[in-house]
């Protein structure tokens, strides 16, 4: 396994169904048929999604021994977005749509839209890539999934890919469903269920206005 | 490879409407830190210790007019003893973020956690003092997983005293007298 970085941001997921083991070799295929594919070059893709390895970040390859380490799968989620600049597009295009009349007859409706699409492909083949990666370390004996992100959108981009790849839905670990997971004896998982917040103050008038005033 | 539509994401998470525990929960370790109280057993003869530091974030219990829950940032100093957060909880605000330093036998993860999402931001691990890089890097991947469940059981211990029939009458009493006792000068 390859170097895994030492410090970091991290959410947990609860992976839902039947606890996994590594050696199940239908995890690393389906890691595999969801890799990442790159779109540089291409000119209509804009954004690719997919599994990489930490050994080799383009997708190509999937060796057991990048992915595997004891009882956890290590990977990532590269997201590559392609965007042409829009004043680009419009230089581009306005000298493309010059091109294209210098004959003297005036261009139709379709014929603009055709040239002004074909600009735009042009640009976006030789457009390079934002490329985004985000760490994933997953416990599938455990059913737990450790994503080295905190932004709600990406956090969705992995949940998304993560159920489409396996077929597993994914439960942030919340207050609650930590709880539900931490087998609590029966009488008390009751409580939870219908416990409200506590209030860590008490009636003390006169102090709350002291503090009022300290905050303000 | 191309992208599924936005619509098709993942469902929308409920709000947790027991997210309150995990605010009582860091408000809990702090009580305890002060208190001197801050070694847990976890039970296979593991134990941690917890030490809480700044920033902190506290945040109002109730929504104000917006439906929001205003935020107070305390970073400068040292914001734990400072008469900003003792005011801030005698007026009823909670403990949402806090930086934790985290220290089990003789490793220590430092890292602040939020107690909403229960995500542990800028999370450092110990340095593996292993000479062979896949067992460092095993190490490494361990160590995350092991302060989750370091938490997971310090969690634990919170639940069975808040949930249990004597909460009330017992640690409640000890938690607001903790906060009343908080010098506001």
């Amino acid at each position: 396994m390859h170097r895994f970085r030492r410090s970091g941001s991290f959410v947990r997921f609860f992976v839902e169904g039947e606890p996994a083991d590594v050696s199940d070799l239908s995890l690393l295929k389906a890691l595999e048929r969801e890799r990442f594919k790159p779109i540089e070059g291409s000119a209509t893709d804009d954004e690719s999604v997919g599994w990489v390895t930490r050994g080799d970040l383009s997708g190509a390859r999937f060796e057991p021994e990048d992915v595997i380490a004891e009882h956890f799968l290590v990977f990532a989620l590269r997201i590559d977005r392609k965007k042409v600049p829009a004043t680009l597009l419009r230089i581009h295009a306005s000298a493309d749509l010059r091109a294209a009349a210098s004959g003297g007859k005036p261009l139709g409706r379709a014929q603009k839209k055709e040239i002004l699409e074909e600009t735009k492909r042009k640009l976006m083949a030789r457009a390079l890539p934002s490329v985004s990666i985000t760490d994933c370390i997953w416990n599938p004996r455990r059913g737990v999934l450790y994503v080295f992100a905190t932004g709600g959108a990406t956090l969705e981009r992995v949940a998304r890919h993560f159920r489409e790849s396996f077929r597993r839905s994914l439960a942030p670990a919340t207050p609650s469903i930590v709880a539900e997971r931490l087998k609590l004896p029966d009488p008390l998982r009751k409580v939870m269920s219908h416990i409200s917040p506590a209030d860590l103050v008490g009636s003390s008038r006169a102090a709350s206005a002291r503090a009022q005033e300290v905050e303000a | 490879m191309s992208p599924k539509s936005a619509k098709e994401s993942e469902p929308q998470v409920a709000r947790d409407e027991r997210a309150f525990l995990g605010e009582e929960f860091l408000t809990w370790l702090w009580w305890r830190f002060e208190a001197g109280e801050s070694e847990y057993d976890l039970g296979g003869g593991r134990s941690v210790g917890i030490a809480l530091d700044g920033p902190l974030v506290l945040r109002d219990r109730r929504e104000d007019e917006e439906g929001k829950r205003p935020e107070q940032s305390l970073r400068h100093g040292r914001p734990l003893s400072g008469v900003e957060a003792a005011a801030a909880l005698k007026r009823g605000k909670r403990l949402v973020r806090a930086r934790l330093i985290v220290a089990d036998a003789d490793r220590e993860w430092n890292t602040t956690f939020d107690a909403e999402t229960f995500s542990l931001r800028s999370c450092s691990v110990p340095e593996s003092e292993e000479e062979e890089a896949h067992v460092r890097a095993l190490e490494t991947v361990t160590a995350y997983e092991q302060i989750s469940t370091a938490l997971d059981g310090v969690f634990r211990t919170f639940l069975l005293e808040r949930l249990s029939p004597e909460y009330t009458d017992r640690s409640l009493p000890k938690l607001r007298d903790w906060v009343r006792s908080k010098p506001l000068s």
